[in-house]
């Protein structure tokens, strides 16, 4: 295993091209995400996202957010070669709950995790119910960020991610920018 | 930000020694070796930090709180810190420089000399004010040999990588993208290897 500091800097990229792989297929097939994932009804992007273009000794960075979020411009940046950084996910469990996250490429943390309309009690009589609760919900999402960037990484490391997926992929920018 | 608040926010860590098999009566203990020291306000310098309970973070029972929750460890990082605001330091040093100057009959003070007033100046300070304290979660999930944390902050991630590591004799790495492959079962040797030697490659035009 190589150095913790130099793995988490040197493989960064792959954690944005995996965000950026995400909202291609939230946009083309989203069937395909709901089945890897499994044990949710819905997934969708929510309302940020974050895109970044990379240059020798600088980089641009554009933050999308607020309840309408048109990601046109994004799109437009995707188009000169940046990368999805950080998005905002909801996903809809199978006894419809929403819950919220905030994720970040570069190290698949996870922040804002929320799950709408939800409380739990903190209660002494309740906190045990409460934690197995909540400790089940962040494994059904921890567990749907797993799947989902394993099966990134093995079409990542094909032929079919350079053969079809890249030119999929791109053509997917360029009908949005069509539109824009 | 913690485990049962409306939001959460957290890191996963995975354990690195895959054969050590540690009991929730051997964490309590450990826990308990290693719990937040009670040191009166005047005694203390500038940080603390230990562990404590999720039930009782501030008057922890080791012996009787809950640790376990279903299959899951369920314990919190206390860290109690002391901060001196800066304008207080500063006025302090403007005030015994000129003194430590007169005294000493030169017009300057020396690089070290600056540093080890400053440096007594913080510590005399920090002994008069109370310290903050701040409470963060750990969920320690011993099926997946995976512990969660809490929290974002760095300096906070740091003192709970070493404390865990001197508590349990157990090495967390943080997990992201390459620690995710390199410790995926799922994902073969051969795989692995190619993923390790891969970069990144733009979208085509």
């Amino acid at each position: 295993m190589i150095d913790v500091a130099v793995a988490y800097n040197k493989y960064k990229f792959a954690g944005y091209e995996f965000l950026t792989w995400i909202w291609f297929l939230t946009e083309t097939d989203n069937k395909y995400i709901e089945e890897t994932a499994g044990d949710i009804k819905e997934f969708y992007i929510g309302d940020k996202i974050v895109i970044e273009n990379f240059k020798e000794d600088s980089s641009e960075k554009i933050t999308i957010s607020g309840d309408k979020a048109n990601l046109d411009e994004g799109a437009l940046a995707l188009k000169k070669g940046a990368l999805v950084t950080e998005m905002k996910i909801i996903l809809k469990t199978m006894d419809d709950k929403d819950i919220k996250f905030n994720i970040k490429g570069e190290s698949l943390d996870i922040s804002g995790f929320n799950i709408l309309k939800h409380k739990f009690s903190s209660s002494p009589e309740e906190i045990e119910g409460s934690v197995i609760e909540k400790v089940y919900f962040m494994e059904l999402l921890t567990g749907i960020v797993d799947k989902l960037f394993q099966k990134f990484i093995l079409l990542r490391i094909s032929d079919k991610w350079t053969n079809t997926e890249l030119s999929k992929i791109s053509r997917w920018i360029d009908e949005r920018n069509k539109s824009f | 930000m913690g485990l049962l608040t409306s939001t959460s926010s957290f890191l996963r860590y995975r354990i690195e020694d895959e054969s050590q098999e540690i009991s929730s009566e051997n964490i309590r203990q450990k826990l308990k070796d290693n719990s937040f020291p009670e040191i009166p306000d005047a005694e203390m310098s500038e940080s603390v930090s230990g562990w404590t309970t999720f039930e009782n973070p501030f008057d922890p029972d080791f012996e009787s709180d809950h640790i376990a929750y279903g299959n899951n460890i369920v314990f919190c990082l206390r860290t109690d810190k002391k901060s001196v605001p800066k304008k207080i330091v500063d006025k302090h040093i403007a005030v015994e420089s000129k003194k430590a100057m007169r005294e000493s009959g030169r017009d300057y003070l020396s690089k070290n000399e600056k540093k080890k007033l400053k440096e007594e100046i913080i510590l005399r300070l920090s002994l008069s004010i109370p310290a903050t304290p701040d409470v963060y979660d750990v969920l320690w999930i011993p099926d997946k040999k995976e512990v969660i944390f809490f929290s974002g902050q760095k300096s906070v991630n740091e003192v709970f990588e070493t404390l865990f590591r001197q508590t349990f004799s157990l090495s967390l790495i943080r997990l992201f993208p390459y620690t995710k492959v390199y410790f995926s079962s799922s994902i073969e040797e051969n795989s692995k290897n190619i993923f390790y030697n891969t970069k990144h490659t733009k979208i085509p035009e």
